[in-house]
C-alpha cells in the first residue's frame, strides 16, 4: 500500500523535533549576530531553556493528542517515545541550568555549547521514536557528532581535548559497527524498518547484523566490554557537559536499545539474549569493582554510571511491559539523581584544578551542609537505598520485579544485580563518609556560594526524589502508560518479509 | 482490663501505631529546623548553661521530649492490649501503593509488643544517660537519633513486607551517621563495615521479598496474604537462606558477627546501645520461620543453625573473658546471648520461643544499663579498658552496686531479669535437643567467668590511681536513669508474668504454624503443586528458582 508519508502526517509525528529544531537555528543565529551582548553565552543558555520548556509543551501536547507516529511504521507516538523524551528534556534543562552557573563563574564557554547540546538532544529525541534503522542512525549520528564537540568544549585544557579526541575515535568505531549491523540487517530484510526486520527469519546475514547492531549500541550505553571510553570522557569533559552525557546520552542509547530489542530483533532472541545476559553481568560486576578504586569523583561517577547501564540490561533482558515502565522509571530517577550530584560537584570540584577527588569532599558538612546532604541523597539514589535514596528504591525495586516476573525469571542475574549494588555501598559510602565524618582540613577551600539556579536544580532533584521515593505511585503510572505501542499493521502486511526477501 | 477497655473503647487502636512510627519522624523534623545547639553544662553542674545560641529551644531537650511522647505511647499500647486475644492487635491498614498492593499495615502481637515497648522506652532513658557526651550539632544528631527510632518501631509494626524492609533500612543510614560523625577514632572504617555488611544481607532479603511478592501473584506484600503461599522446598530453602542470612548479619549470629563488635565499640553509647537491640532475631520469628516452615524443619537447616548456636554462646562467652576493654566484653557477651535467642528460636517448643523472646527483652535492659555504665566509666576517665580502673567499689559505691547488679542479670541469675529468659530456652530446648541444651549450660558457667572478671577487675582489686581515687559517683539524671533499670531488672526477675502472658498466644501459634505448617507442606511436596491458594482463587505461581 502506501509506503509514502503524507506531510501533514510527517509534520504532526515530529512536532516536538520541529519545534526543538527551529529554536536551536534561531539560537544559532542569535549566537552568531549577537556578538556585541557582554555574556552571549549565558544569554543564549537561558534561551535554550526556553526552547526546552516550549519543545517539552509540544511534547505533552503531542502526548496527549494520542497521536500514534507515522502510518509507515517509521516513527513511533507510543507513550515511550514521550516518556523518554521528557525524560531527555528534563535531563537537558538541568544540564543547561548548570551551564549557566559554570559560565558566570568561569566564562569559559562560547555561545555554541547550549546550540550543540539542543542539537544532540535532537538526535536523541529522534532516537527515542525512530522506527526506522536509517532514522536510528541518523538520530545516533547527530547526537554523538555534538557530544564530541561537547566533550572537548573547554578549548583551554588538554585533558578535555583529550577526552574528546578519544571520544570521537572510539565513537566512529562503533558508529561504523551499527552501520554495517544496519546494513546487513537490510540485506536480510530488504528493509530498514523494525516492523519488516522483525517478521524476517533470522538467516546467518540477519544475525550477523544483529551482532554488529549490538555491539555499536553496547558502546552507546557504555556496556563492558565496550565501556573504556566513559570514565576519561566523563572526567575529561567539563561538569555540566559530563552530567548531560550522563543522564541524556545514556537515556537516549537505552531508548534506541529497547525499541531495537523489542520491535526489531525479538525473532532472534534465542541469540541475543545470552549474549545480552553476560553484557548485563559484566557490566554490573566491573563496573562496580573498578569504582571501588577511584578516588577521583567524576570517574567514580563514570564507573557508577557503567553499573547503572548494568542494572538497566537486566531489565532490557525481562522483556515485558512491566520492564519498559522500569527502564522509564529507572532513567527518570537516575536522571535526577544525576543533576543532583553534579550540581554539588560543579560547585565543590570549582575550588580545584583538576576534577574533585573524595579528599576534596572532606568535611564538607560541617562547612556546607545543604551541599553534602544533596550529594548524600543523590549518591544513596543511585546506590538504591530506601528512604533516604528516595526514588533510587523503587527504580531498583522495579527493575528487580521485572526481572523476576518475565516469562524466563532471571534469579541468577538477579542475584547478581544484588551483590554489585552491596559493593557499590562500598564506594557511594566512602564519599559519604569523606563529607560527613571527617573534618574539613584547615587549607581546604571554602565551597562558593550556590548561585541560584545550580539551587534551584538541587532543590528539584532531591524533594523530587525523596517525595517519589515514599509515594511513587504517579511517576509509576506514568511510566506505565509509556509502553511500546503497537506498529501499524498496515505497513507490516504491505512489506511483509517472504515478499521482499524474494525481491531481493 | 479496665484500662483495657477503655482506652481501645476511646478509638486508640485506630490511630496508635501509625503515630508511634511517624510522631518521631514528624518529631526529627521539629528538632531539626527549630532546635539550637546549646552547650551543655560542664559534667557535674546541675543546671544547663545557656551560653551558646539563643533563638530557640535546645535540641537536646528537644529531642527528649519527643521521644518521652513516644515512650508514653509506647505504654499505651501495652495497657491496650489484649493478652488473651490472638493474632494482630492495634491493626492499621492504609493505603499506600496501590499500584503495586503494598499498604502501610501495622499491628502487634505478643512477640512484638515487648520489644516495642522495650524500645519506645529505652530511647529516652539512654539520651538522659548521655545528656552530655554529644556536644556537636545536637540538632542533626536529635533528628537522627529520632529518624533511628521511627525505623525500629516501623521494624516492631509493619506487617506488610516492603513496608518492613523500609523500616529496615530506615534503621541503617541513621545508624551509620551516628556511629560515623560522633564515634571514636576508628568510626568510619567501623560504620562503613556495619552498614556494607547489613547490606549484603538485606538486599538478598530484598531480592527473597520479590520473589515472594511474584509468586503470589505480585498483588499484596501483607504477611498475611503471603503465609498462604504453598512452595516447594527448594523454594522455601531459597528465601529461607536469605532472609536468614539477613537477620543473622544483623544480629551478628557467629560467624556474621564481626562488625558488632567494632561497631559497638566505635560508636557512641546509645548507638552502642542501640546496637543492642534484637531486631534480627525479633524479625526471623515473625517473618522467616513462619513464611518458611519446611525450611525451618529441614534437618542441615535446623542442625547448622542449632550448632552454630551453641557455638555463639560458648566461643562468644569465651572471647568476652580476654577481651580488654568493657565495651567489647559486652560485645561479646551480647554474641553469646544471641546464641541463646537462636537456639530457643530453632528448638521450636513454646517454652523455648518464650525464653528467646525473654532474653531479646531482657538483654535489651541488661546490655544498655552495662553500655550506659561503660559510657559513664569512659566520661569519667576517657577509657574503658579493665586494666585501668581498681577498687572502685570504694570510690563510686552506687556505680558499683549497678555494675554488680547488671553483670549478676548477664549471667542469669536468679531474681534478676537475666534468669527467666534463659531458663525458659535451656529448659524448653532440652524436650527436643537434650545434647544442645547440655552444651549451652556450659555458656552460663562461662557468662559468670566473664562477667564476674569484670567486677573483679573493676571493682574489688586494691591497685588504683589517684585520678580514679577522685571520680565521681553517679548523680542527677544518671542515677534516676539507672534506678529506672534496676527496677526494670528486678521486676522482671520476680515477675515476669505480665509479660510471658501476653507473648503466650503468638509464641504457640508461632511454634504451631512452623511444626503444622511442615507436615500440612510435605503432602504437598510429594505431589508437586505449587499451587497458590490466594483471595483471588488459585494461582499457579510456577517455578521461580532454576
Amino acid at each position: 500500500m502506501t509506503d509514502f508519508v503524507l506531510p501533514a502526517a510527517l509534520l504532526r509525528a515530529l512536532l516536538p523535533e520541529i519545534t526543538l529544531t527551529i529554536g536551536t537555528l534561531v539560537l544559532l543565529l542569535i549566537g552568531a549576530w549577537g556578538g556585541s551582548s557582554s555574556s552571549p553565552t549565558r544569554r543564549s543558555t537561558r534561551f535554550a531553556i526556553g526552547v526546552v520548556l516550549a519543545t517539552t509543551a509540544a511534547v505533552v501536547l503531542a502526548w496527549l493528542s494520542g497521536d500514534g507516529g507515522t502510518l509507515d511504521g517509521r516513527l513511533a507516538g507510543d507513550g515511550f517515545r514521550y516518556a523518554m523524551d521528557l525524560v531527555l528534556l528534563l535531563g537537558t534543562a538541568g544540564s543547561l541550568a548548570l551551564l549557566d552557573t559554570e559560565q558566570a563563574r568561569t566564562n569559559a564557554y562560547q555561545a555554541e555549547v547550549p546550540v550543540l547540546m539542543l542539537l544532540a538532544l535532537c538526535g536523541m529525541m529522534f532516537l527515542t521514536a525512530a522506527r526506522d534503522l536509517m532514522f536510528l542512525f541518523i538520530g545516533v549520528e547527530l547526537m554523538s557528532i555534538a557530544v564530541y564537540v561537547l566533550a572537548g568544549v573547554n578549548r583551554s585544557s588538554a585533558r578535555s581535548a583529550e577526552a574528546s579526541l578519544k571520544y570521537f575515535l572510539l565513537g566512529a568505531f562503533s558508529s561504523g559497527f551499527l552501520l554495517y549491523g544496519i546494513a546487513l540487517l537490510y540485506g536480510a530484510a530488504g528493509d530498514t524498518r523494525l516492523s519488516v526486520i522483525a517478521a524476517t527469519p533470522a538467516g546467518p546475514i540477519y544475525l550477523v547484523g544483529v551482532a554488529l547492531l549490538l555491539v555499536g549500541m553496547a558502546f552507546k550505553v557504555a556496556a563492558v566490554p565496550f565501556h573504556l571510553w566513559t570514565p576519561d570522557v566523563y572526567d575529561g569533559a567539563p561538569t555540566p557537559i559530563t552530567a548531560f552525557m550522563s543522564a541524556c546520552v545514556k537515556t537516549a542509547a537505552f531508548a534506541m536499545l529497547v525499541r531495537v530489542m523489542v520491535e526489531g530483533i525479538e525473532p532472534a532472541i534465542q541469540n541475543w539474549h545470552p549474549v545480552l545476559w553476560w553484557l548485563a553481568a559484566l557490566t554490573m560486576v566491573v563496573g562496580n569493582v573498578v569504582a571501588l578504586s577511584q578516588r577521583n569523583i567524576k570517574r567514580m561517577l563514570a564507573y557508577s554510571s557503567i553499573a547503572h547501564s548494568g542494572y538497566l540490561l537486566v531489565a532490557v533482558l525481562a522483556f515485558s511491559p512491566a520492564a519498559t515502565a522500569a527502564i522509564v522509571f529507572y532513567l527518570f530517577a537516575y536522571t535526577l539523581a544525576t543533576l543532583g550530584a553534579f550540581a554539588v560537584l560543579g560547585i565543590v570540584g570549582e575550588a580545584t584544578e583538576t576534577a574533585p577527588t573524595i579528599d576534596d569532599l572532606a568535611g564538607l558538612w560541617h562547612v556546607r551542609p545543604g551541599l553534602a546532604v544533596v550529594l548524600a541523597v543523590s549518591l544513596l539514589a543511585f546506590l538504591g537505598f530506601p528512604l533516604a535514596g528516595g526514588a533510587g528504591f523503587f527504580a531498583k525495586w522495579y527493575v528487580l520485579r521485572a526481572a523476576l516476573a518475565g516469562t524466563t525469571p532471571l534469579m541468577v542475574l538477579v542475584v547478581v544485580l544484588v551483590l554489585a549494588s552491596v559493593v557499590s555501598a562500598g564506594y557511594y559510602l566512602t564519599a559519604i563518609a569523606a563529607m560527613f565524618n571527617q573534618k574539613r582540613p584547615g587549607n581546604a577551600m571554602m565551597p562558593v556560594q550556590t548561585p541560584p539556579l545550580s539551587a534551584a536544580v538541587m532543590l528539584v532533584s532531591v524533594v523530587l526524589l525523596l517525595v517519589l521515593g515514599v509515594f511513587p505511585t504517579p511517576a509509576a503510572r506514568l511510566a506505565a502508560v509509556a509502553t511500546l505501542g503497537a506498529v501499524p499493521t498496515t505497513s507490516v502486511s504491505s512489506a511483509s518479509a517472504p515478499s521482499s526477501t524474494v525481491a531481493r | 482490663m479496665n484500662m483495657q477497655a477503655s482506652l481501645i473503647g476511646g478509638g486508640i487502636d485506630r490511630w496508635l501505631l501509625p503515630a508511634l512510627v511517624l510522631w518521631p519522624l514528624i518529631g526529627a523534623a521539629i528538632v531539626l529546623v527549630l532546635g539550637r545547639d546549646k552547650r551543655p553544662a560542664p559534667t557535674g553542674a546541675s543546671l544547663p548553661s545557656d551560653s551558646l545560641g539563643g533563638g530557640g529551644p535546645d535540641a537536646r531537650a528537644l529531642t527528649l521530649a519527643v521521644l518521652i511522647v513516644e515512650a508514653v505511647l509506647g505504654i499505651a499500647a501495652w495497657l491496650a492490649f489484649d493478652a488473651d486475644v490472638a493474632g494482630w492487635q492495634l491493626r492499621t491498614d492504609l493505603t499506600w501503593l496501590p499500584d503495586l498492593g503494598a499498604k502501610l499495615s501495622l499491628g502487634v502481637d505478643g512477640v512484638s509488643l515487648p520489644m516495642l515497648v522495650l524500645t519506645t522506652c529505652l530511647m529516652p532513658l539512654a539520651l538522659l544517660a548521655t545528656w552530655d557526651q554529644i556536644t556537636t550539632r545536637v540538632p542533626s544528631y536529635g533528628a537522627l537519633l529520632l529518624a533511628l527510632t521511627s525505623g525500629l518501631v516501623g521494624v516492631f509494626t509493619a506487617l506488610d513486607l516492603l513496608l518492613f524492609y523500609l523500616a529496615w533500612e530506615l534503621m541503617l543510614i541513621p545508624m551509620y551517621f551516628i556511629i560515623g560523625i560522633w564515634g571514636s577514632a576508628g568510626r568510619t572504617r567501623a560504620a562503613i563495615k556495619y552498614v556494607v555488611l547489613t547490606m549484603f544481607g538485606s538486599l538478598l532479603m530484598l531480592a527473597a521479598i520479590a520473589a515472594l511478592y511474584v509468586m503470589g501473584g505480585s498483588a499484596s506484600f501483607h504477611l498475611d496474604d503471603l503465609l498462604r503461599l504453598s512452595m516447594g522446598l527448594q523454594t522455601q530453602l531459597w528465601l529461607f537462606g536469605a532472609f536468614f542470612l539477613a537477620f543473622a548479619i544483623k544480629s551478628a549470629l557467629v560467624p556474621f558477627h564481626t562488625w558488632l563488635p567494632d561497631a559497638q565499640f566505635e560508636a557512641p553509647v546509645i548507638g552502642a546501645v542501640v546496637l543492642g537491640l534484637k531486631v534480627g532475631t525479633y524479625a526471623l520469628l515473625r517473618f522467616a520461620m513462619p513464611l518458611f516452615p519446611a525450611a525451618v524443619m529441614h534437618e542441615t537447616v535446623q542442625g547448622v543453625v542449632l550448632v552454630l548456636s551453641v557455638i555463639a554462646i560458648v566461643w562468644g562467652a569465651l572471647v568476652a573473658m580476654v577481651q580488654p576493654d568493657l565495651r567489647k566484653v559486652l560485645s561479646y557477651s551480647s554474641i553469646s546471648h544471641l546464641g541463646f535467642i537462636m537456639l530457643g528460636c530453632f528448638a521450636l517448643t513454646q517454652q523455648s520461643v518464650e525464653g528467646a523472646v525473654m532474653i531479646m527483652v531482657n538483654h535489651g535492659i541488661t546490655t544498655s544499663a552495662l553500655f550506659l555504665l561503660a559510657g559513664f566509666l569512659k566520661e569519667r576517665s576517657g577509657t574503658d579498658r579493665l586494666d585501668a580502673f581498681g577498687g572502685l567499689a570504694r570510690v563510686v559505691p552506687l556505680f558499683s552496686v549497678m555494675l554488680t547488679l547488671s553483670l549478676l542479670s548477664t549471667i542469669g541469675l536468679p531474681g534478676t531479669n537475666g534468669f527467666i529468659g534463659e531458663f525458659l530456652v535451656l529448659i524448653g530446648t532440652y524436650r527436643t535437643q537434650p545434647v544442645f541444651a547440655i552444651i549451652a549450660t556450659t555458656g552460663v558457667v562461662f557468662a559468670s567467668v566473664y562477667a564476674l572478671r569484670v567486677a573483679q577487675r573493676l571493682l574489688f582489686s586494691t591497685l588504683d590511681t589517684k585520678s580514679n581515687g577522685g571520680m565521681r559517683d553517679l548523680h542527677g539524671r544518671q542515677l534516676a536513669v539507672m534506678a529506672v533499670f534496676a527496677i526494670a531488672m528486678l521486676w522482671l526477675g520476680f515477675a515476669p508474668q505480665p509479660v510471658l502472658r501476653r507473648m503466650e498466644h503468638a509464641s504457640g501459634a508461632l511454634v504451631e504454624r512452623v511444626r503444622g505448617g511442615n507436615a500440612g507442606f510435605s503432602s504437598a511436596a510429594i505431589s508437586g503443586s505449587h499451587a497458590l491458594a490466594s483471595p483471588a482463587g488459585s494461582v499457579t505461581s510456577g517455578a521461580i528458582l532454576p
